[in-house]
């Protein structure tokens, strides 16, 4: 299953949605379109299963941070799991000053992190 | 094919005009065509009906001089003249034929050239009156006379088709001529009532995308357009309105968020400000603030609520108010985070978070006390050597749980403190490189004989050249310097 949609590629890996963002994560709308189907993801099953993989992400804004908190409570109150992959080194450092790798699952590629949300 | 000219030809191959245009011309042409088909052969067929009765005329003014008892060489002698008077005078490629009741040749005026159109004339009868021989068309009439005798008059029809080819010629001319006024008129028509209209449209359009909805198409072209127009005015209309009450909305925020800006004139704190607060909308998710503590201690505190525009804005106010409040109760940075945090995660319930850079400066002690919230927007120039200050903590509205840690500085009169929100450090990120906070650090550097205002505007010329102009995000900055006299000017403007 293959599905494209704005900046984003989601194909499934057994029961994991592994999604694959793209370009510069910077629009407001773009960031709302991105957040509005990773929660109906997040949402429409029980336990959802998420990857997140970032190697093609070269710009994010700050504002695509929310959408990343959002998904990882929402993922949690289903009591699913959310992890990040593949995150280049200047958008690893917004993680770091944020703090939000201490709040957020990140692995450095994509099969551990299909693992770590198994 | 360069980029521009393919994109002119896909213009040009997709636009109504050329397909109204390769319409009308195949429509034109069919109906031309098969018009000029249909004249024609009627044409032909009178010329054809023509040639016939006059033939029939010939071989009656023959019969007259046809008489059983003159002997056959006189017959003979006289068809030959008789064809060939006819022949010099009325059109070449006459051939008469008398024939007996049984069908043979009395008299002819055939030469040898001709005899494969004698057997034809004598094979088919009287069945068609167009006989096709070695791709020669003859015309004939036959008149039967007494005793059985037929006279048989035939014309070749090269003359009757090249006088049909002229016919046909000037017939095709004055199509083309009819088709080339039909299509002139409908390109003027199509110009006026339909290409001049849609552009004056796409015109308007254009003016209300860019939120110009005073802008009006007035279509001179047909009714059917009228209704249209009509419409599209109502809605210009309808958007204008709302724009207007949105704008004066937005003006009223603008004016309230403003306020919610420091007004401080001090002379105490022994500090120089300078700060510039440049909105990507009307209202911004950026606030900066300055205030005064109980203890005669000074707050400078930058906060970037994630976003910008309304949402954003809306919670500016709630975290002044809550860091205000927090901090003049405890009077610890590291306790009003914490309540702040809590006060925002109580507003947002996780939904939207803040970044935020917040010091406090002790004038008696010369230190100042930072913390920083998920955000580097923070650069000190302590005698000539230029640092960074790290985030000291998560941002704010996300974790229920968060710690920040405090960092103490000692400063002395001359240094220099500037606070900056992301909107600084993200500037350029559409030209692939950010000016981040080492870019911040570099440019301080470049211009570190300039005053407190000369770095600031600096560092907004910078954020404002990478943008083009333009801003991209909400862009503050806060800075003092600690002056060698105990004297505060605040200073503050938007940009």
């Amino acid at each position: 299953m293959q599905d494209q949609s704005h900046e984003m590629r989601i194909e499934q890996v057994d029961d994991v949605h592994v999604v694959a963002l793209s370009g510069k994560i910077l629009d407001p709308v773009c960031i709302d379109a991105i957040s509005d189907r990773l929660n109906e993801l997040a949402t429409s099953q029980s336990c959802p299963k998420i990857v997140l993989d970032f190697s093609d992400v070269s710009h994010m804004s700050s504002s695509a941070l929310g959408m990343l908190t959002t998904l990882h409570e929402t993922a949690a109150n289903h009591e699913g799991k959310l992890c990040l992959c593949c995150i280049r080194p200047a958008i690893a450092e917004i993680f770091r000053i944020t703090r939000l790798d201490e709040v957020l699952v990140i692995q450095p590629g994509l099969n551990e992190a299909i693992s770590a949300v198994r | 094919m360069s980029d521009t000219l393919r994109s002119r030809w896909i213009r040009l191959r997709d636009s109504l005009r050329l397909r109204l245009v390769i319409t009308a011309v195949v429509v034109i042409v069919t109906v031309s065509a098969i018009s000029t088909f249909i004249d024609y052969q009627r044409e032909r067929a009178t010329l054809v009906d023509r040639v016939v009765t006059a033939l029939q005329d010939q071989a009656r003014l023959l019969e007259l001089e046809l008489d059983a008892d003159k002997p056959r060489e006189v017959i003979q002698q006289y068809v030959r003249r008789f064809c060939e008077t006819l022949n010099a005078h009325i059109s070449p490629g006459h051939i008469i034929l008398v024939l007996n009741d049984k069908g043979r040749i009395v008299a002819e005026s055939a030469s040898p050239q001709e005899n494969d159109a004698k057997r034809a004339l004598i094979d088919v009868g009287q069945s068609r009156s167009i006989i096709r021989v070695n791709e020669r068309d003859y015309v004939q009439a036959r008149l039967p006379v007494d005793d059985g005798i037929i006279i048989v008059v035939a014309q070749d029809m090269a003359n009757v088709n090249r006088e049909m080819r002229g016919m046909l010629s000037s017939h095709i001319a004055s199509t083309i001529a009819a088709a080339g006024s039909v299509m002139l008129l409908l390109c003027l028509g199509m110009y006026f009532w339909a290409i001049r209209p849609f552009r004056r449209l796409a015109h308007a359009a254009k003016a209300w995308a860019s939120k110009d909805f005073a802008a009006r198409p007035t279509l001179p072209g047909p009714s059917e357009l009228w209704s249209l127009t009509g419409e599209l005015d109502h809605m210009a209309e309808i958007l204008h309105w709302h724009e207007t009450h949105r704008l004066s909305d937005m003006e009223r925020a603008r004016k309230i968020q403003a306020n919610l800006l420091p007004r401080l004139t001090c002379n105490s704190h022994g500090m120089k400000v300078s700060a510039r607060y440049w909105p990507m909308e009307h209202v911004a998710g950026d606030l900066y603030d300055l205030f005064e503590l109980p203890d005669g201690r000074l707050v400078t505190a930058v906060v970037d609520i994630a976003g910008h525009g309304v949402s954003a804005a809306l919670l500016t106010g709630i975290v002044k108010m809550s860091l205000r409040y927090r901090l003049e109760q405890s009077l610890d940075l590291s306790v009003a985070l914490e309540q702040v945090n809590a006060d925002l995660l109580a507003c947002t319930l996780g939904q939207k978070f803040a970044v935020a850079s917040i010091g406090i400066w002790n004038a008696v002690a010369g230190t100042w006390t930072y913390a920083a919230a998920g955000h580097e927007g923070c650069t000190t120039i302590i005698g000539r050597h230029i640092q960074h200050l790290e985030s000291t903590g998560p941002m704010l509205g996300i974790l229920p749980n968060g710690r920040w840690d405090i960092i103490e500085v000692p400063l002395k009169p001359g240094d220099r403190v500037f606070l900056y929100s992301d909107g600084v450090t993200e500037s350029g990120v559409l030209g692939e490189s950010q000016l981040g906070s080492r870019g911040v650090g570099d440019l301080l550097s470049e211009c570190d004989s300039q005053s407190l205002d000369g770095q600031v505007e600096s560092i907004i010329a910078e954020v404002e050249r990478r943008g083009q102009g333009t801003t991209t995000d909400d862009t503050t900055i806060l800075a003092f310097e600690i002056a060698a006299a105990p004297s505060l000017q605040m200073q503050s403007a938007t940009a």
